[in-house]
């Protein structure tokens, strides 16, 4: 059990069978008055947030959470199979529990994979990953400067907005955590 | 959890900082004609409060516990009741599991008493005292009751449910407010003090908050009112300054509080505590006096800096970091 003294962001507690991060620890205390401490929680199965206040000296559970550091081996249909870089147990998730993940992953790309109660609940990445655009239209020469973009497909699967003078073939560079195109990749 | 202490990186410049804020405080008192003491920082009883935990110690191997003060008030009483005269200490002060932005288990406290004065007039002197480190404020002077109905529409001394559950809808968390209010109004009025009062508190005028309820101010004369007391506390944007007393010297009322006291904290679930049997028997010679103790890490801090987000990491030379 936690009691609020050791409350701190990126603490992870359980409330009523569902596991919270915690975003902001908050102390408060009139002079000679009774202490609390208020938290900023986040859902971690639906990134939803609330606000919850507690008396000094409550308790809140620890979360069966676990960060594993794994790698992505391949994947086959809907199922991505990771590698345990600890014990080299391999591992399944669904594509529909990777979230926006899978348009990234590569293989041999390490990840680092949440587990709540033994079941994934979160996949972070690398901040960037390297990708071959598999299939775009043609590029349009000379035109570097414009915000112009077109759709084009990457070797995930995944599509992405690119710039007009990128290639099908280019490796290009993009930032995980927005999703956006970065720049062209050295090849 | 393992914590280290580490060196701040602007050390050098907090070291003058602090030097030259310590040499200001001594000219205020010496000028004023107080003596400056020194009083233990290890003493046998924990402090007389219900909110106000004091860390364990065991200075002579493990008989009884000692405790770190959380205030050297009981101490510096002595003195008085000795004819000491007016006194300033400058010492550590020590509160269990008190960790925020504002607060800190070890901090610097400064306590001042003079006799024959009321807190009124105790007052006036903490507000020059301030005018030399915050010189851009002007002062407002309320009571308790005052801040409640101006800021918050709310009488403390009329609570209803329904009235305050509409008035304070952002902050009601039905179960969590009902359970503060299961042993009487006070801890319940700290939660509505400490986040919908407090923060209003000082932003404009330097706010001097007076007559608390009786059961909120142990050490203080009662009012003529019969429900308050007279202590007061000093907000500065919201954060607490100092908080003081025009001092309770009668040893048998003394002694109801400290029951009184210790009933709430057997309810609360918290250790009764021991009273202080020689603090008591030497009340009755206190001469009427006032006294006050302000914390000197949070006036660096918003002398240093208005708004100060920081908070006290902005002035303490050494802090908690956690080991990897």
């Amino acid at each position: 059990m936690y009691d609020t003294s050791e409350f701190k962001k990126g603490l992870r507690v359980e409330i009523e069978q569902v596991p919270y991060t915690m975003l902001e620890v908050e102390f408060v205390k009139p002079g000679k008055g009774q202490a609390f401490t208020r938290v900023k929680l986040k859902n971690m199965l639906t990134g939803l947030t609330l606000d919850r206040t507690y008396k000094s000296g409550e308790k809140l559970n620890p979360a069966d959470i676990v960060d594993v550091e794994m790698q992505f081996l391949y994947a086959t249909d809907d199922i991505y199979h990771f590698m345990n870089n600890q014990n080299y147990e391999q591992f399944e998730i669904p594509k529909n529990k990777l979230d926006e993940a899978w348009r990234f992953l590569i293989d041999n790309m390490p990840v680092t994979i949440t587990l709540y109660n033994g079941l994934p609940v979160g996949v972070n990445l690398p901040n960037f990953s390297i990708l071959t655009i598999v299939e775009c239209s043609p590029a349009v020469k000379g035109d570097t400067v414009t915000n112009a973009s077109k759709l084009a497909t990457l070797q995930t699967g995944a599509t992405l907005q690119v710039p007009l003078f990128v290639e099908q073939g280019d490796k290009i560079k993009v930032d995980t955590r927005t999703g956006a195109y970065v720049e062209r990749a050295k090849s | 959890m393992v914590y280290t202490l580490v060196f701040c990186s602007s050390m050098r410049e907090r070291l003058f900082l602090w030097h030259a804020f310590f040499k200001k405080i001594r000219f205020f008192f010496e000028e004023r004609g107080y003596l400056e003491v020194q009083t233990p920082k290890i003493v046998p009883y924990a402090a007389m409060e219900a909110n106000i935990e004091s860390i364990t110690t065991f200075p002579m191997g493990l008989a009884e516990p000692f405790f770190l003060i959380t205030s050297p008030e009981f101490a510096m009483k002595a003195l008085l009741a000795q004819g000491s005269g007016p006194i300033f200490q400058i010492t550590p002060a020590f509160r269990e599991k008190e960790v925020g932005r504002w607060h800190h288990y070890e901090f610097q406290m400064l306590e001042w008493y003079k006799p024959a004065v009321d807190h009124h007039q105790l007052m006036e002197e903490v507000q020059d005292f301030l005018f030399l480190f915050l010189p851009n404020f002007k002062v407002e002077k309320i009571t308790y009751q005052q801040a409640f109905r101006q800021h918050l529409g709310l009488d403390p001394f009329q609570f209803d449910l329904a009235t305050w559950r509409t008035a304070l809808a952002d902050l009601w968390e039905e179960n969590f407010c009902q359970n503060l209010l299961k042993n009487g109004l006070d801890v319940f009025l700290d939660y509505v003090f400490g986040f919908a009062l407090q923060p209003k508190l000082g932003q404009e005028k330097l706010c001097f908050l007076s007559d608390f309820p009786i059961s909120q101010a142990p050490f203080s004369k009662k009012n003529p009112d019969g429900k308050t007391a007279a202590r007061f506390e000093v907000f500065y944007q919201g954060v607490e300054l100092a908080n003081g007393s025009y001092e309770l010297n009668n040893s048998q009322e003394q002694k109801q509080r400290f029951f009184d006291l210790n009933l709430l904290r057997k309810k609360e679930g918290k250790k009764e505590l021991k009273m202080d049997e020689e603090f008591l028997k030497n009340l009755n010679s206190l001469p009427n006096c006032s006294g006050v103790a302000l914390g000197l890490d949070r006036l660096l801090a918003l002398h240093q800096q208005e708004k100060n987000q920081a908070g006290l990491d902005s002035v303490l030379l050494f802090q908690r970091e956690e080991k990897k």
